[in-house]
């Protein structure tokens, strides 16, 4: 069509949605009867939807990027807890310095990359050290690291890695040998929030198949903390939800960082359940289930909404 | 939900958006992740600064952008094109109007894959800022406005990227499109119709 060169620089600010109204009924028209252009238009939307595929195709994220971006950005979400996780960043830094004191890299130029293993590995030794202790016969007083700790009175706070063991094990043996629920009207939940010290509310897990059993207040012994309970089944497993201060029970101390429905969740397995919290601005959300830990970590990210 | 917890989960949810851009960018899976980790570092850092009203991702990959010129490439990104030539013909991988057949299916054309080697290989080819500029476009899906933003640049030079990023792109592909059946018949992409893109400018200026 002879007209065709007047029309050449609209066409992908056309596809691009970016031509200016006042082109644009003009360059319909002429798309409309011009095989040619429709043809151009053709290969350039060819052109741009196969590279959108191999571009978006072939740099989909690692499991392991998405752990550490996940814990990147829960870091930024809530303060950690004091004492004991900074002086596991000072030993891995420490370990880092001396890692790069011993191959001779400047510890400047060691990348994340490089840093993140040994970070976690002086912190995988750090909470086997405690488990440890823990474990131990208790003939000198525990240090702070391994207990749980009364920060200015009614202010607990579990600042431990032993102490979140604990603590797991109480959620883990809870989920085995339920106690009967105080209540199974929904709206009820709301009174436990003074017992939690953060509002309670009973998530609607219809949606993943889920059914709604009742709930109730739970004492962790280890702490004089107090966590809300909702039970529910799906099919032949049983689904504990854990309502919790995550501020003072901080579990996704002990647990993998990962991503599920775009969110950043902890996941692990303890006594034989998989465990996956959802810890945001103090407020902790943790599911026990006998599910795989993928299960349990896409339910614990569909709460909260 | 509160807005502090927002911003993290919608900045959580722009990973593979990020990945895909610093992928184009780097041509190494180690040097991409740890570009897109550092843009984390400093976007959840800076925070503050976000506009809730505005694009994330355009926000997100315009620091990833900064600290990839700053850190990866220490500065040299107008090097490469910014100036080359802006009144030269424009050929807008424009195809001899005679050589072109009509298509019966469009839709089932438009979407018919082109090779990923090809693609891969053609779009490794282009020149950076042109390549930064078209995934924007064409993968990210922004506006001009929005890749101006990120890229830091006028809409006019991310227009100008843009199409001389795509006119190399589909001299490259053409071949191919044509064996796959997209473009049918005998192509030459040399027998186009140049338009200056200052002229086009000019008539853009007019128009507005």
């Amino acid at each position: 069509m002879s007209d065709c060169p007047k029309f050449a620089p609209w066409l992908e600010p056309y596809a691009d949605s970016e031509l200016g109204a006042e082109h644009l009924a003009e360059m319909e028209v002429h798309l409309d009867r011009c095989t040619d252009c429709q043809a151009r238009l053709n290969f350039h939307t060819a052109v741009c939807v196969s590279m959108r595929r191999v571009v978006r195709e072939s740099a989909v994220p690692s499991t392991d990027l998405q752990a550490r971006i996940s814990a990147l950005v829960a870091a930024s979400c809530e303060p950690v807890v004091p004492a004991p996780i900074s002086s596991t960043k000072a030993r891995s830094l420490r370990d880092a310095k001396a890692v790069a004191k011993r191959t001779g890299l400047p510890v400047g130029s060691l990348t994340w990359r490089a840093i993140a293993p040994i970070s976690a590995a002086a912190a995988a030794a750090l909470i086997l050290g405690a488990l440890r202790e823990a474990d131990a016969p208790q003939r000198f007083p525990s240090t702070g690291s391994a207990r749980a700790s009364v920060v200015g009175g009614s202010d607990v706070m579990i600042s431990g890695t032993a102490g979140v063991n604990a603590l797991l094990d109480e959620f883990t043996r809870f989920h085995s040998h339920p106690d009967q629920p105080t209540f199974v009207e929904p709206s009820q939940a709301i009174h436990l929030g003074n017992e939690v010290g953060i509002p309670v509310s009973v998530p609607e897990l219809s949606p993943v198949g889920a059914r709604w059993l009742g709930g109730g207040p739970v004492n962790l012994h280890h702490s004089n903390l107090r966590a809300a309970t909702l039970q529910y089944t799906a099919g032949s497993h049983r689904i504990t939800v854990f309502v919790y201060d995550s501020h003072r029970v901080p579990l996704r101390i002990l647990l993998e960082p990962r991503v599920a429905r775009n969110r950043p969740v902890f996941v692990g397995s303890h006594r034989g359940y998989s465990v996956a919290a959802l810890e945001n601005n103090g407020r902790g959300y943790a599911v026990t289930t006998d599910l795989s830990a993928t299960e349990s970590a896409e339910l614990v990210a569909s709460l909260d909404h | 939900m509160d807005t502090v917890a927002n911003f993290e989960q919608q900045a959580l949810s722009q990973l593979p958006s990020l990945l895909s851009v610093a992928s184009r960018l780097t041509r190494n899976p180690s040097e991409s992740e740890d570009l897109v980790q550092d843009t984390y570092v400093k976007a959840l850092r800076a925070k503050d600064q976000f506009q809730a009203d505005t694009n994330m991702r355009a926000w997100l990959l315009r620091i990833l952008t900064n600290t990839f010129i700053n850190r990866y490439r220490r500065g040299t990104l107008e090097r490469s094109v910014a100036d080359r030539g802006g009144s030269e013909p424009l050929l807008d991988g424009w195809m001899g109007a005679s050589s072109l057949e009509s298509t019966r299916d469009p839709e089932a054309t438009s979407l018919r894959p082109i090779l990923e080697a090809e693609i891969q290989a053609a779009l490794a080819s282009l020149p950076e800022d042109f390549r930064l500029a078209v995934v924007l476009a064409d993968v990210e899906e922004l506006s001009y406005k929005e890749i101006a933003d990120v890229m830091g640049c006028p809409v006019g030079t991310v227009m100008s990227r843009l199409f001389r990023g795509r006119k190399m792109l589909k001299a490259l592909l053409v071949e191919h499109a044509r064996d796959l059946g997209i473009i049918p018949g005998h192509t030459d992409v040399t027998d186009a119709a140049p338009i200056a893109l200052d002229e086009y400018r000019a008539r853009r200026a007019r128009a507005v």
